[in-house]
């Protein structure tokens, strides 16, 4: 069976979390003084670096300047699958 | 300086492949109004943007422009990995095929390459932003004319997907020309370039 990483549930949930800030991020920068948007964006940043943190203990790393090389023998960053494989 | 991470903004997850849409769609990667156009079209006026509201909406933009690009790229790539050449033979994608094989290259639904001709970087606040709000109008329109081709359900959400975000991005220019325009003389908002002339 394939691994599909894009329907993983947390592959899912970063990607929606991710989504919502990066619509926020747009908001705000012609909004800078929304209250409510500047605490919904704080929420999710939050809840992204738990998913995130998840993720990368499940899967290896996700970002760039992650954590999760560190005390590896074997450099994962270059492994697949690459998002655009879904096979 | 960029941050990548290894997932697409937008999951696709194509299962059969479809050589002739695969060369339609391409057009949003390498095309007159797609995503490459928007992403360097963005990044590169952010230096004569004077306003760091505006300059920081540039790059924020660009830099989904590029997810974008990248989404796309995943597309055409989903849509003609493993194909024989006889699947190829008599398809739009044959003329393609035999300059690129089923490698992902920024051309348009007509086998133009990208250029950036495309696009223009004029360094004056009103023009590029005027400039900006047209070419997102464009890819919608162009994202409307691929999705009445589009049969395939496993296509058309990520299509609809990249669509939404022309809507929200022609929005949020909007509200960047009328910030530029609100530091401005209101009773002659056209005359002058904001960037050059002092």
């Amino acid at each position: 069976m394939p691994v599909v990483l894009c329907k993983h549930p947390l592959m899912m949930r970063i990607a929606e979390i991710s989504f919502t800030m990066d619509e926020l991020r747009l908001y705000l920068d012609t909004h800078p003084d929304c209250k409510e948007a500047l605490v919904y964006f704080d929420e999710l940043q939050e809840q992204r670096r738990a998913a995130v943190d998840a993720y990368e203990a499940q899967f290896g790393p996700l970002t760039m300047y992650g954590n999760v090389e560190s005390g590896c023998d074997s450099w994962k960053w270059a492994n697949g699958p690459w998002p655009w494989q879904n096979y | 300086m960029w941050s990548y991470e290894k997932r697409l903004q937008y999951p696709v997850n194509i299962t059969t492949t479809n050589p002739k849409l695969a060369m339609v769609i391409m057009t949003q990667l390498g095309g007159p109004d797609g995503e490459k156009g928007a992403a360097t079209r963005y990044i590169s006026q952010r230096y004569s943007m004077p306003y760091s509201n505006v300059a920081g909406l540039l790059t924020d933009i660009g830099t989904e422009e590029m997810a974008h690009e990248e989404i796309i790229s995943a597309i055409v790539h989903q849509l003609t990995r493993n194909l024989t050449a006889e699947q190829i033979e008599g398809t739009p994608f044959a003329n393609y095929y035999v300059d690129h094989t089923v490698g992902v290259y920024p051309a348009s639904a007509t086998g133009e390459p990208w250029t950036a001709a495309y696009i223009q970087s004029k360094g004056d606040p009103i023009t590029d932003l005027h400039e900006d709000l047209a070419a997102e109008q464009k890819a919608r329109t162009t994202y409307d004319n691929i999705l009445r081709l589009v049969k395939d359900p496993e296509v058309c959400d990520p299509i609809r997907f990249l669509r939404e975000r022309e809507l929200v991005h022609y929005q949020r220019f909007g509200e960047a020309l009328r910030s530029v325009q609100e530091r401005l003389d209101s009773r002659n908002f056209y005359a002058i370039n904001p960037a050059f002339d002092k």
